[in-house]
């Protein structure tokens, strides 16, 4: 059962904004007129991995994730191969260093076709209340495919953390879905940079995921 | 041949990312379906090859629109002349200028 709500909150602005000021400097983002790969054009080029696998980028997404966790309650904290893997690993060593310790998992972009053939991999079980986690969400292709195995598996999604959100109708779709989703930074369509700005959920809140 | 005109109309989508790839696979099934093997092998590895440069980059949009000024054309040619079933000396030319065109782009 949902109820009808919206929620708006922040993440730590001066965190986000050294945020964007590391992608920027590690040439994760950078500003100008690019092709996408789906053929879109876009003002901006977001490369999470530049920032996410950069010594200071990895320290502080993972602080700025793991501080929006406070009162979540969160089991375990992961995403879809290869782009969630160094934020949900950056997170699990915050944590422990904050010795409050959230462990991470990995979601396999498709099931391995021998061995164990597990689609997820590292510390998940039924009943875990987890946290998805990306470095970029467009329509949302990836999140969803992370959403999907870890509800499959039998757990809950209590918080969808995107470093960057396109708004080309991602999050908007996982919002009207009920999921509590923030991004630490928003590209609008105008062109615009945001920061530590976007966080909300929208129409039906699904009961248990309300965000503190 | 459907994927013949599936190809053509792929390649008139234009080229980014996602297309390549799919243009490398139809290339892929049109090699083990048709007597023109060697052009679609050629075809698939130029796809991946220009793919594979534009992975994990910044790919500026007048880039990408200058190697698709460059390799549309010769690459529509080829397509039509498979087509029209023309000789295989014809195909043998070009698919040379489809080389060409990608050699001028990159080299």
């Amino acid at each position: 059962m949902g109820m009808s709500s919206t929620l708006e909150l922040k993440v730590n602005t001066k965190d986000a904004e050294r945020i964007l000021e590391i992608a920027r400097e590690t040439g994760a983002l950078l500003q100008g007129k690019f092709t996408l790969a789906s053929g879109k054009k876009s003002n901006h080029y977001f490369e999470g991995k530049r920032l996410t696998l950069s010594p200071e980028g990895a320290y502080q997404v993972g602080k700025v994730i793991f501080d929006e966790l406070a009162n979540s309650h969160a089991d375990a904290i992961g995403g879809l191969a290869i782009g969630a893997d160094p934020i949900a690993t950056a997170v699990a060593l915050v944590s422990h260093l904050e010795g409050k310790p959230i462990p991470s998992f990995i979601v396999r972009e498709e099931s391995k076709q021998h061995g164990t053939r597990k689609k997820i991999e590292g510390h998940i079980k039924e009943g875990f209340r987890v946290v998805i986690v990306d470095d970029v969400i467009t329509t949302g292709g990836s999140v969803n495919k992370a959403i999907e195995a870890v509800e499959e598996a039998g757990c809950k999604v209590v918080k969808v953390i995107v470093i960057v959100d396109r708004h080309e109708g991602g999050s908007e779709k996982l919002k009207e879905s009920g999921y509590d989703f923030t991004s630490i930074i928003d590209l609008l369509p105008s062109g615009e940079v945001t920061v530590g700005k976007s966080s909300a959920v929208t129409g039906d809140v699904r009961e248990g995921i309300l965000p503190r | 041949m459907a994927n013949l005109q599936q190809l053509r109309e792929t390649l008139e989508k234009g080229f980014y990312l996602d297309n390549l790839y799919e243009m490398a696979h139809l290339c892929k099934t049109l090699a083990s379906d048709t007597i023109y093997l060697a052009a679609f092998f050629v075809m698939r590895d130029i796809f991946l090859g220009i793919a594979r440069r534009w992975e994990e980059r910044a790919l500026p949009v007048e880039e990408a629109k200058r190697v698709e000024w460059e390799m549309t054309k010769p690459l529509g040619d080829l397509i039509q002349g498979i087509e029209t079933k023309v000789s295989a000396e014809v195909v043998l030319d070009l698919l040379n200028k489809v080389v060409s065109s990608y050699l001028v782009s990159f080299e």
